[in-house]
C-alpha cells in the first residue's frame, strides 16, 4: 500500500550508512546465570513468564520486561490470559507505556481492535515505546481497514528515521516494517541487515525480515533468516511457523516439523492452524479445514484471514448462503480487505476452479487497487482460462508495480517467448506448438486430439465447452511456467479445464515420456473437469485420466511395478477418503505416481464390479456438490469403509499371483542362457518370468530377450506374439515397438508393422528412420494420405535425403489422387536430382 | 540483388549448360595428398590411423583413384619435409585439367589468428599450405580440413578454383570435432547422393556430413561444438544453407570413373542428349533466383519432362534386343 508519497530510497541508505559510522556494537552478550529476560530470549517461556511477571509485580515496567513477559505469554498461547492480566495492569499503571502497548497488542491479536487502538493513542508519543505504538497503531489500522490512514502512518515513522528523530536500535525494526509495508523493499531490506549486523540476537527482527524476504520470493534468503532466530531461539513459533510455510512444498518433512514445534510451544497459534488449513483445502477435506480455522478464531474471532478461509471452504462446497455471510464477515471489520479474495481466489486454484479465481482475483483488485500480487494471481488465471491477452495486461500492470513477484515475472518472460510459436485450429481445438516442431507435429496432435474429443465425449456422453486451447512447450520449464508460474514442475501436462498445456516430445530425452498418453490423460482431464463444473475430486479425475489412457492404446497408462507391487503388499495405498493426499501430500518418495496407479484401479473396479455408467452418476453426484462419501452411497450402494474392504480385496486377488522374486531370478537365469546361446533353456525361463509378472515391461524385461531367443530359434510368430504382448504394459518401449515392425513387415503383415510404428510416433516423432519406415509400410499399405504425412515430416525434420523423400511424397500423394500436389512434390524431387530414374517414371504417370 | 533483365537472364541460360557440359575432366587424373597428424594420445592415434586408411581405401574403392594417385603420410611420417615432397611430386604428376585432394585429418590448433596443423616435427600453418597448393598446377583444388580449428585455415587457404571444406566455423571451435568420422561414412553413403546421378560431388558430401552431424548434437541433445563450413574460390564461407549455391563444389565429384563411352553411335547420340538436358536443368536451376518463380516452374517442368522422356527412350533403346 501507498498512502503518501514517499522517496526514501538514498536518503534511507544515506542514514543506514550514517548509523553504521556511529554505531557501536548492540549485540547483548549471554549470561551463564539466566535471568527471565535471558530465557525469554532463549525461548524458555513458562519459566521465563513466572520471572518476568515477579518482576512486573514489583514495579519493573522497563520495556524489556514487560515487552518479554508479553512475549512470553504469547507464545505460549496464553492469548487471554494476556489480555486480562495487561488490561488490569493497564488500569492500575496507565502511565507505564510498555504495559499499554503491551495490554494494545493483546487486544489486537484476540480481535479487540477498537480497544486496542483506545490503548495506542495516548502513548503515541512516549519517549520509550512511542515509535512501537505508532507501528501498532498502523497495523491496527490497516487491520480495520483504513489503509490510507495506516499507511500516513508508516510514511511518517520513515520520515522520523530519515531526520534522525528515530535512532535507536530497538526502534528501527518498526521503521523497517513501515518500509515494508510502504514496498521499498530494497530499503527495508538494508535497514533489516543493519540491524542484524547492530544485534545477531534480535530474533524478531530475524524473523520479520524472514517474513518480508518470504513475501518477495527470496527463499534461500528467507530460510537462512529463520534458521538464524531459531538458532537463537529454537521454540520461537513465528520462526518455526515461516519455516514450515515456506517448506511445506519442498520438504514437507521438514515443513511438518517445524509445524509440530510451533504446536508444542503454542497449540493456539492461529497462523499456524490456518497453515494446516489451508493445506486441508487442497485436499479438499473442508470440515477438516474448517475445524482448524475454527481454533484460529476461538483465539480472535475476527480474523480476516480465517474468515475468508471459512468463506473459501463454504464456497467450495457450494454453500452460498454461508460464503456470503462469511464474506459480509470480514467485510464488516475491513471494508478493504482485498487478500480475502486473493485467498479464495488462491484457495479456487488449489481444487481447480480456474474461473472462480479469475473472479475472485478482479474482486480482490477492485477493493484494493494497490494489491500487485492479486494482479499477478489474476493474469495467471485469466492465462489458465485461455484469456492471454486480458493476463498479460494484469501480468505487466503487476510488474509495472512490483518486479519481486516471480510469478509475474516468470510469466511474462513465457509470454514473451509466445512469439515463436505458431498456431492452428481445429474443429474444436486451438492449438499451438513451437515454430521448431510444428511441421513435424501438427499432424499427429491434431489427429489425436480430436479422436481424444469424439472417443471421449461420446463415451461420458457430454461435449466440453471449447474451443479448447491446447499448448505444447519443448522445454520444460516453459512448461512449468506456464503451468505453476515457477519452473521445476515434475508433472508432464496440465489440464486447466479449458485450457491443456504439456511438455512436447522435445522436452524429455527420447523412450521417457509419451506424449500421445500424456495428451490423451489431459483431454479426459478436460472432460471430467467440465462434467462436473470442475467439483471432481483430484483423486477420481486423476483415476479416470489414468483409466482413459489405457483404454486408448495398447500400452498407455500406468500398469503394476515392483515398487507398486511392494507398495500394495506393505498395505500403503490410502483409504478412498484419504487418497487426496497422496497426490498433493505425499509422504514417502514414490507416493505420487502410486496414488495416480491407486486411482485408476479404483477406476477399473468400479467399472468391472458396477459398470461404467456408475462412474458416469458419480460425475454428476460430485457436480451437484455431493461429499465422496454421499456420493459412493448412492451411486454404488455402498459405504467408503465397505467400498475400501472390497477393493483390497480385489487387489489381493489381482496380485496374488505376481513372484517378484521368482520373476527377477527367472529372468537372469533366461537372460544368461540367451548370451550363451542356449536357446531352448532362454526361451523356458523367459517365458516363466513373464507369466510370473506379466505386467513389467520396465527395463531387463523378459519379453525382449525372449522374442529374440524365439527369432534366433526361427519361430518369428512367437517373436510377435512376444512383443504384442510387451506392448500392452509397456508405454515408452520405442525400440521394441520398431523392432515389432521390422518382424511384421517381413512376416508380410504390412497393417500391424504399421500400427506398431504409428504408436512409437508417440514416444519419439523425431526420428527419421522411423518417419521412413512408417511411410513406406503405410504406402505398402495403401494409406496414402497417412504415408504423405510421414514423408512431409520428414521433410520439415530436414531429412538429408530431400529428392528421395520429394519422390516418395509425391507416389502418396499420385496414389492418393492428389495430382496437383503430386506434380508439385515430383519436381521438387527431380530438381535436385533431375537423373532420378523412379522420379522420372512417376513425372511422366503424373503429366500423362 | 539486382535482378537481370530478361535478356541478360537467358544469356546466362545459354552460357552455363556450355560451362557445365564443357569437361570437369572426369576422366582426367587426380591426386589425392591424405595427410595424417601427430595423434598425442593412444585414443587418437587409433582413431587417425582409421580415418586414414578408411579415407585411401575409399578414394582408391569407391571413388576409382588410381593407386599411386593416392598418397598417405601419417604420424611421424607426416613431418614438414615430407610433405612438401609430396606436394612437390603431385605438383609433377597434375595439370590444368586434374583435380588435386588434400584431406587433413589429425589435431589443428588456433593461436595469434594463424592456424597451425599439428605435425611431428615443426607443425605447418595456413600459410604454408597455400604456399604449397600455389605450386599444384591443378584446375581445381579440394581440401577437406578435418581438424579442430579448422574453420580458421579458410582465410588463408582460399583461392579461385579452389573448395574447401572444414569441420569447424573459426579457430576457437578447439573440441574434438565429429565431422570428419561423419564424413566417411557419407563417402559410403549413396543417400549422400542427393541428385542422384551416381557421383558424389563435394558439396553433397559436405552437405550431408553437416546435417549427420548436426542431428548427432540434436538428438543427443548437447550444444554443438562445431559447424562445419564450405568456401569455395576464396569467396566467403557459409554452411548449408548458403545464399549462393556454390557451383564448383556441385561441379567437383569425388568419382574418377572414365566417361561412358559406347560403340552404338546411335546410343551415343541419345545420351549426349541425354547429358545436355540434365545440364541444362543444373544451368537452370543456377539461376533460379534471378527469374520469376512461375517463368521458372514452367522451364524446369518442361526440361524436366523432355529429360525423363529422354531417359526413357535410352532404356528402351538399350532394353532391345
Amino acid at each position: 500500500m501507498r498512502g503518501r508519497s514517499l522517496n526514501p530510497g538514498l536518503r534511507v541508505l544515506a542514514r543506514v550508512t550514517s548509523l553504521l559510522l556511529v554505531a557501536g556494537c548492540g549485540a547483548s552478550g549471554q549470561t551463564d546465570d539466566p535471568g527471565p529476560l535471558e530465557r525469554a530470549q532463549r525461548g524458555e517461556y513458562a519459566a521465563a513468564a513466572r520471572g518476568l511477571a515477579d518482576m512486573v509485580a514489583e514495579g519493573d515496567f522497563s520495556p524489556a520486561v514487560v515487552e518479554s513477559l508479553y512475549h512470553s505469554l504469547i507464545r505460549q498461547g496464553q492469548y487471554e490470559q494476556a489480555r486480562e492480566r495487561f488490561e488490569e495492569l493497564a488500569e492500575t499503571n496507565g502511565d507505564s507505556g510498555p504495559v499499554v502497548l503491551a495490554a494494545a497488542r493483546s487486544n489486537r491479536l484476540t480481535g479487540n481492535y477498537e480497544r486496542a487502538l483506545e490503548h495506542v493513542e495516548p502513548i503515541l508519543t512516549s519517549a520509550d515505546v512511542g515509535v512501537a505504538a505508532m507501528y501498532e497503531k498502523g497495523v491496527l489500522l490497516e487491520t480495520v481497514g483504513r489503509l490510507d490512514e495506516s499507511a500516513a502512518i508508516h510514511v511518517e515513522l520513515v520520515e522520523r528515521f530519515q531526520d534522525g528523530i528515530i535512532t535507536n536500535t530497538d526502534q528501527l525494526v518498526y521503521v523497517a516494517r513501515s518500509l515494508w509495508a510502504l514496498d521499498y523493499i530494497q530499503e527495508a531490506n538494508e535497514l533489516f541487515r543493519f540491524i542484524v549486523g547492530q544485534n545477531p540476537r534480535d530474533k524478531d527482527a530475524l524473523v520479520a525480515w524472514g517474513d518480508m524476504l518470504a513475501d518477495k520470493y527470496q527463499n534461500p534468503e528467507s530460510l537462512a533468516s529463520y534458521e538464524d532466530a531459531l538458532a537463537i531461539d529454537p521454540n520461537m513459533p513465528e520462526a518455526n511457523l515461516g519455516l514450515a510455510s515456506l517448506l511445506a512444498q519442498e520438504n514437507l518433512e521438514r515443513s511438518e516439523m517445524a509445524l509440530e514445534a510451533v504446536f508444542d510451544e503454542n497449540p493456539n497459534h492461529p497462523e499456524a492452524h490456518l497453515l494446516v488449513a489451508r493445506q486441508r483445502i487442497a485436499a479438499e477435506e473442508y470440515a477438516e479445514a474448517d475445524e482448524e480455522t475454527g481454533k484460529a478464531l476461538e483465539v480472535n474471532p475476527r480474523l480476516a484471514p480465517a474468515l475468508a478461509l471459512r468463506a473459501a471452504t463454504s464456497f467450495l462446497r457450494g454453500d452460498s448462503e454461508q460464503f456470503e455471510s462469511h464474506v459480509a464477515e470480514v467485510l464488516e471489520t475491513n471494508p478493504s480487505y482485498g487478500e480475502m479474495y486473493t485467498i479464495l481466489a488462491d484457495q479456487s486454484v488449489m481444487v481447480r476452479f480456474y474461473g472462480q479465481a479469475v473472479e475472485f482475483a478482479r474482486e480482490a483488485v477492485r477493493l484494493d487497487p494497490t494489491d500487485w500480487d492479486a494482479y499477478s494471481l489474476l493474469g495467471i488465471n485469466l492465462m489458465r482460462i485461455g484469456e492471454i491477452d486480458a493476463g498479460r495486461e494484469a501480468l505487466e500492470t503487476a510488474y509495472a508495480n512490483d518486479r519481486y513477484n516471480i510469478w509475474t515475472v516468470n510469466t511474462l518472460t513465457l509470454l514473451d517467448s509466445f512469439e515463436n510459436f505458431e498456431r492452428l485450429e481445429t474443429e474444436h481445438f486451438r492449438i499451438m506448438l513451437h515454430q521448431g516442431e510444428r511441421a513435424a507435429l501438427a499432424g499427429y496432435v491434431t489427429e489425436l486430439l480430436e479422436e481424444a474429443y469424439d472417443t471421449l465425449s461420446a463415451k461420458y456422453r457430454f461435449e466440453p465447452e471449447g474451443p479448447i486451447v491446447f499448448e505444447m512447450f519443448p522445454e520444460h520449464d516453459d512448461f512449468a511456467v506456464r503451468t505453476l508460474g515457477l519452473p521445476g514442475l515434475g508433472a508432464l501436462g496440465v489440464s486447466f479445464g479449458k485450457v491443456v498445456v504439456m511438455d512436447s516430445p522435445s522436452a524429455r530425452p527420447p523412450g521417457e515420456f509419451n506424449w500421445g498418453g500424456t495428451l490423451w490423460h489431459e483431454f479426459a482431464h478436460v472432460i471430467t473437469l467440465q462434467i462436473t463444473d470442475h467439483k471432481i475430486p483430484r483423486w477420481f479425475s486423476e483415476g479416470l485420466s489414468v483409466f482413459e489412457e489405457k483404454r486408448a492404446r495398447p500400452g498407455w497408462g500406468e500398469d503394476l511395478r515392483p515398487d507398486f507391487l511392494s507398495a500394495i503388499r506393505e498395505g500403503q495405498f490410502l483409504p478412498i477418503a484419504d487418497l487426496n493426499n497422496g497426490f498433493i501430500r505425499p509422504r514417502f518418495p514414490g507416493q505420487v505416481p502410486l496414488s495416480y496407479y491407486q486411482a485408476s484401479l479404483v477406476c477399473d473396479f468400479i467399472e468391472e464390479m458396477h459398470g461404467f455408467d456408475s462412474i458416469l452418476d458419480m460425475l454428476a453426484l460430485y457436480k451437484d456438490n455431493r461429499g465422496t462419501a454421499e456420493v459412493f452411497e448412492t451411486a454404488l450402494g455402498i459405504s467408503l469403509a465397505q467400498f475400501d474392504r472390497e477393493f483390497n480385496s480385489w487387489l489381493d486377488v489381482k496380485t496374488a499371483l505376481v513372484d517378484a522374486e521368482g520373476f527377477g531370478e527367472r529372468t537372469a537365469a533366461g537372460h544368461q542362457a540367451l548370451v550363451a546361446g542356449d536357446l531352448p533353456t532362454a526361451i523356458e525361463e523367459l517365458s516363466r518370468a513373464v507369466e510370473m509378472f506379466p505386467e513389467y515391461s520396465g527395463e531387463q524385461n523378459p519379453y525382449e530377450g525372449l522374442a529374440r531367443a524365439y527369432e534366433m530359434d526361427g519361430n518369428t510368430a512367437a517373436a510377435i506374439e512376444t512383443l504384442e504382448q510387451l506392448m500392452a504394459y509397456s508405454e515408452y518401449g520405442y525400440r521394441p515397438l520398431l523392432e515389432l515392425a521390422r518382424l511384421k513387415r517381413d512376416a508380410g503383415d504390412i497393417e500391424g508393422a504399421a500400427e506398431s510404428l504409428g504408436l512409437a510416433m508417440y514416444i519419439s516423432p523425431m526420428e527419421l528412420e522411423a518417419h521412413r519406415e512408417y511411410g513406406e509400410v503405410l504406402l505398402e499399405g495403401g494409406r496414402f494420405l497417412e504415408a504423405a504425412r510421414e514423408y512431409e515430416v520428414l521433410l520439415a525434420l530436414d531429412t538429408p535425403d530431400v529428392a528421395t523423400t520429394y519422390y516418395q511424397l509425391a507416389s502418396a500423394q499420385y496414389g492418393a489422387g492428389q495430382l496437383p500436389e503430386a506434380r508439385r512434390s515430383i519436381l521438387e524431387s527431380l530438381k535436385i536430382a533431375p537423373s532420378f530414374e523412379e522420379a522420372q517414371g512417376l513425372l511422366l504417370q503424373i503429366v500423362r | 540483388m539486382r535482378a537481370l533483365g530478361r535478356a541478360g537472364r537467358w544469356a546466362l541460360l545459354s552460357v552455363v549448360p556450355a560451362l557445365l557440359a564443357a569437361p570437369v575432366a572426369l576422366w582426367a587424373d587426380s591426386v589425392a595428398l591424405i595427410l595424417g597428424g601427430l595423434p598425442g594420445s593412444p585414443r587418437h592415434e587409433s582413431q587417425f590411423a582409421v580415418w586414414t586408411a578408411t579415407t585411401r581405401s575409399t578414394m582408391v574403392d569407391t571413388f576409382g583413384f588410381v593407386e599411386e594417385n593416392v598418397v598417405v603420410l601419417e604420424n611421424r611420417g607426416a613431418r614438414a619435409e615430407a610433405i612438401r615432397g609430396a606436394f612437390i611430386d603431385a605438383a609433377s604428376r597434375l595439370g590444368p585439367d586434374d583435380t588435386f585432394f588434400l584431406f587433413l585429418i589429425g589435431h589443428g590448433s588456433y593461436n595469434r589468428g594463424e592456424y597451425n596443423f599439428n605435425i611431428a616435427g615443426a607443425d605447418l600453418s595456413a600459410s604454408d599450405f597455400a604456399e604449397m597448393m600455389d605450386t599444384i598446377p591443378a584446375g581445381r583444388i579440394v581440401i577437406v580440413n578435418g581438424t579442430n580449428s579448422s574453420g580458421a585455415s579458410i582465410e588463408a587457404l582460399g583461392a579461385p578454383n579452389r573448395v574447401i571444406v572444414t569441420a569447424t566455423r573459426t579457430g576457437t571451435e578447439q573440441n574434438d570435432p565429429l565431422f570428419y568420422e561423419y564424413f566417411l561414412q557419407t563417402l559410403g553413403d549413396e543417400a549422400a547422393d542427393e541428385d542422384r546421378n551416381d557421383e558424389l560431388s563435394v558439396w553433397e558430401a559436405f552437405r550431408y556430413t553437416t546435417l549427420e552431424v548436426e542431428r548427432f548434437y540434436e538428438e543427443e541433445g548437447r550444444l554443438a561444438t562445431e559447424h562445419s563450413q564450405i568456401a569455395e574460390n576464396g569467396a566467403e564461407q557459409t554452411g548449408v544453407e548458403p545464399d549462393e549455391m556454390p557451383v564448383l563444389a556441385r561441379m567437383i565429384s569425388f568419382n574418377q570413373e572414365a566417361e561412358v563411352t559406347v560403340d552404338d553411335p546411335v546410343l551415343q547420340a541419345l545420351l549426349d542428349e541425354q547429358r545436355f538436358l540434365e545440364a541444362e536443368v543444373d544451368a537452370l536451376r543456377l539461376i533460379e533466383d534471378a527469374m520469376p518463380a512461375d517463368e521458372f516452374n514452367t522451364r524446369l517442368e518442361s526440361l524436366l519432362i523432355e529429360l525423363a522422356l529422354k531417359s526413357q527412350e535410352v532404356r528402351q533403346y538399350e532394353e532391345q534386343p
